[in-house]
């Protein structure tokens, strides 16, 4: 009886291994699948590479960043960032703040232009030796991240570093925007290691891109 | 300020482009900041290799030079033209790359190979079969 129970007990695990397998098995296709469609794709744009954008509507706590950044103040990392770092320090901000900001760490992130045009606004930055697989770009209706990771080349070891003035590892930098965006049609590319978001502006936020003639007395 | 955020400061600091600001060779004869890429080196017992950041330098932009033992890279960046935008903030700014590096006898100059993939440029310098090291084989009288 109790040996039968074992055998049972047996199949039972077999079972789910089977079913493990067969999980993972396709997982793999599956993923092997998507990387190729991805890599065909990234073939047929020779020019620059195309950096999928996350889109993230509706996040509602990013606008806490306003009342310390007003829209006007594009980037200013160093700033930002250090005056960030000095609340931290007083403890001053809550533990769910912390964790949008300090991903930014301003000691290794990408140094960025802004330009503006009337209905987009477009961000560049220095990303050189960087995979696009390595980066991540998200939009929400009002603040823009890039996180990416710069990795060592696999040909070198780092026991022959004679000099090293170059950045790796891991980077992150959250844009606040300077006003209401279409998220979804943001579109990021790569190009000889210069990272481009071109991001427009939603229908509101280009009406309200009124200039009022001031009449002198 | 705590340590750790002027440790931080100090790093962004060096984080920054290093543009050339003295011209002790010559002129440019094209207007417009130059920036010394950042750099690594590495060393093994067959070849010296350089990796440079030079973000936005296409591989036809790339000029490398060797005269005498003067191993001078040159990347040239585009100017993006793109109508109808402003600036609203910059940070790194538009410029070509230079940095010269002095090369002993050493190097198979022949055998100087560079590649560009992502604006990092690679340079492989394989040392010369004089340079390398040899081991004598000590044999018995």
């Amino acid at each position: 009886m109790k040996s039968n129970w074992n055998l049972h007990f047996l199949n039972d695990k077999l079972r789910r291994g089977k079913v493990a397998v067969v999980a993972l098995l396709v997982g793999l296709s599956l993923g092997f699948a998507g990387s190729q469609v991805v890599h065909s794709m990234n073939e047929s744009s020779k020019e620059a590479t195309k950096v999928p954008v996350h889109s993230d509507k509706d996040v509602a706590h990013e606008r806490r960043f306003d009342f310390a950044f007003p829209p006007y103040m594009w980037g200013g990392g160093l700033l930002r960032d250090s005056i960030f770092r000095d609340f931290d320090d007083l403890g001053y901000f809550p533990a769910s703040f912390e964790n949008d900001w300090k991903i930014g760490s301003f000691v290794s992130t990408p140094r960025i232009d802004t330009s503006e045009s009337a209905a987009e606004l477009r961000i560049t930055a220095d990303v050189p030796g960087i995979d696009e697989k390595d980066l991540e770009v998200s939009v929400s209706d009002n603040l823009v991240t890039i996180k990416g990771e710069k990795k060592r080349d696999s040909s070198v070891s780092e026991k022959d570093s004679k000099k090293s003035e170059r950045f790796y590892g891991t980077f992150a930098r959250s844009l606040n925007l300077p006003c209401r965006v279409d998220s979804e049609k943001a579109e990021a590319s790569l190009k000889n290691g210069v990272l481009t978001i071109v991001i427009p502006k939603s229908q509101l936020a280009q009406k309200e891109c009124k200039k009022l003639t001031i009449r002198t007395q | 300020m705590s340590t750790e955020v002027m440790e931080a400061c100090k790093k962004e600091q060096e984080n920054q482009k290093l543009q050339v600001t003295q011209n002790t060779e010559a002129e440019h004869t094209r207007a417009g900041k130059v920036f010394v890429p950042r750099a690594d080196i590495y060393e093994t017992q067959e070849q010296l290799l350089i990796l440079a950041d030079m973000p936005g330098v296409k591989e036809e932009g790339v000029d490398i030079t060797l005269e005498q033992n003067i191993l001078t890279i040159y990347g040239k960046v585009e100017q993006p033209q793109i109508e109808g935008y402003t600036l609203a903030y910059s940070e790194y700014g538009v410029g070509d790359f230079r940095r010269v590096f002095a090369l002993s006898n050493e190097i198979d100059r022949d055998g100087i190979q560079a590649t560009i993939k992502n604006g990092v440029l690679k340079l492989v310098l394989p040392k010369s079969k004089r340079a390398m090291p040899k081991k004598i084989a000590v044999s018995v009288e």
